[in-house]
């Protein structure tokens, strides 16, 4: 094959991966693309795990002198480092709430749409924690999610490969390609929920299903972080 | 205590709520700032503008949102403004230019601190859009609303700055300049 998809068009497969079917018949036949795309799912899954930064030392002193200037002086100054419980409560608050709206989600509270158990064994069914709709919703985002849902089920099981499921972390020998794929996928369905909370912020599906999901991405890039040279992981 | 209680009290002047603020959320300001900016010494300038400005200016917080995603708002436009002001004096650089951050050909595995030293290379329209979508988990739509462009526009510059990462973290290949990019679909 001489003629290559441009490197932008199979970013944009990243992002919507069902949007370019000729693309994405390119890359079924095409070696040198697939692994292009492939480095590219990896470079976005790395981007999505980079972590927070500790701020420079000695801000906030920097930040309360400035204030001092501003607001004028203020006796209770106190160092930040006191009072280790409120750090506790607002560190914990925000797990509890997901936690809370995974719970909603996982009661069967779902914004109109109708659910049913799948597959025990598809990425679906894994992602979704067993229920994928039952009931086609006909437009809009709802209908997004639903397709968005059935093209996991009809992908092949990589993350099942990777082990997710398995005790020990599972293996490595899954396939990079279908790992890319579905890792693009996920990023849809985020995408999507996150679209479908910004229209409609309390939607309690979509705030159960969106925290369950970014943690999947973040298990899946520290598990293809993690699979190292030597693998059977395309090399960067 | 509740966060509503530590912002009334922040509001009502007490520097130790002011304090307790800023421990919950110093990191992820700092964070998002530092990415955008790509320089260190810029990001810690910006990240004290925004705290001081977020203080000084906390009686506008009306509470519609969290603190949190107010102070990341504050603090993001306030990095995205000095690279509005600071892009009318760069320019882009060409790919040609870049220095390349060389990695072995079977380094396999997307080294955070790499990815994060070629982030900081990338020209800062590019920069942008990549941290906010890729990293930060924007959507188009509202990466538009904030840039002030279309959301096709967007989504051509994160693609764009896709690529220029790769060119920056992949390993020296024999097609360099040569097969891909050039013979298309």
């Amino acid at each position: 094959m001489t003629d290559h998809l441009h490197i932008e068009r199979i970013s944009a497969l990243l992002d919507e991966p069902w949007s370019d079917l000729a693309a994405e018949q390119h890359l079924e036949a095409c070696e040198e693309c697939r692994t292009e795309f492939e480095r590219l799912s990896r470079m976005r899954m790395a981007f999505s795990g980079l972590g927070e930064l500790e701020p420079p030392r000695g801000e906030w002193e920097r930040i309360q002198a400035s204030l001092e200037e501003i607001l004028g002086p203020d006796d209770s100054i106190v160092p930040i480092t006191a009072s280790p419980s409120w750090r506790r409560r607002l560190i914990s608050s925000g797990p509890v709430q997901a936690a809370a709206a995974l719970a909603l989600f996982a009661g069967g509270i779902f914004a109109g749409l109708q659910f049913t158990g799948a597959g025990s064994s598809s990425p679906a069914n894994v992602l979704a924690g067993g229920v994928i709709p039952a009931v086609i919703p006909a437009t809009g985002a709802d209908r997004e999610l639903y397709d968005a849902l059935n093209e996991f089920e009809s992908m092949g099981t990589p993350l099942r490969q990777v082990g997710f499921d398995q005790p020990d972390g599972g293996t490595l020998d899954f396939d990079a390609f279908e790992a890319a794929r579905y890792a693009a996928t996920l990023e849809g369905i985020i995408q999507v929920l996150r679209e479908r909370l910004q229209e409609a912020p309390g939607d309690p599906f979509a705030s159960g299903y969106l925290p369950y999901a970014l943690d999947q991405r973040q298990r899946l890039a520290e598990l293809l972080e993690a699979n190292g040279p030597g693998s059977s992981v395309v090399e960067w | 205590m509740e966060e509503r209680e530590l912002v009334a009290r922040a509001k009502a002047g007490d520097r130790e709520a002011m304090g307790e603020l800023y421990e919950a959320h110093a990191r992820r300001v700092y964070t998002v700032v530092r990415r955008l900016v790509g320089d260190e010494h810029l990001a810690e300038d910006l990240s004290h503008e925004a705290w001081v400005r977020a203080f000084e200016k906390l009686h506008l917080f009306r509470g519609d949102s969290a603190f949190g995603t107010w102070i990341y708002r504050l603090a993001t436009n306030v990095a995205l403004n000095r690279l509005r002001r600071s892009s009318k004096r760069d320019t882009v650089e060409s790919s040609a230019n870049l220095p390349r951050i060389v990695k072995a050909p079977d380094d396999a595995v997307v080294n955070q601190r790499v990815l994060s030293l070629a982030l900081d290379q990338l020209p800062p329209g590019y920069r942008r859009v990549l941290v906010l979508h890729d990293v930060e988990g924007w959507t188009h739509e509202e990466i538009a609303q904030q840039l002030n462009c279309s959301a096709g526009t967007s989504k051509s510059q994160l693609h764009k700055a896709r690529a220029r990462m790769r060119k920056l973290i992949s390993p020296p290949t024999s097609e360099e300049g040569g097969a891909r990019g050039e013979a298309r679909l």
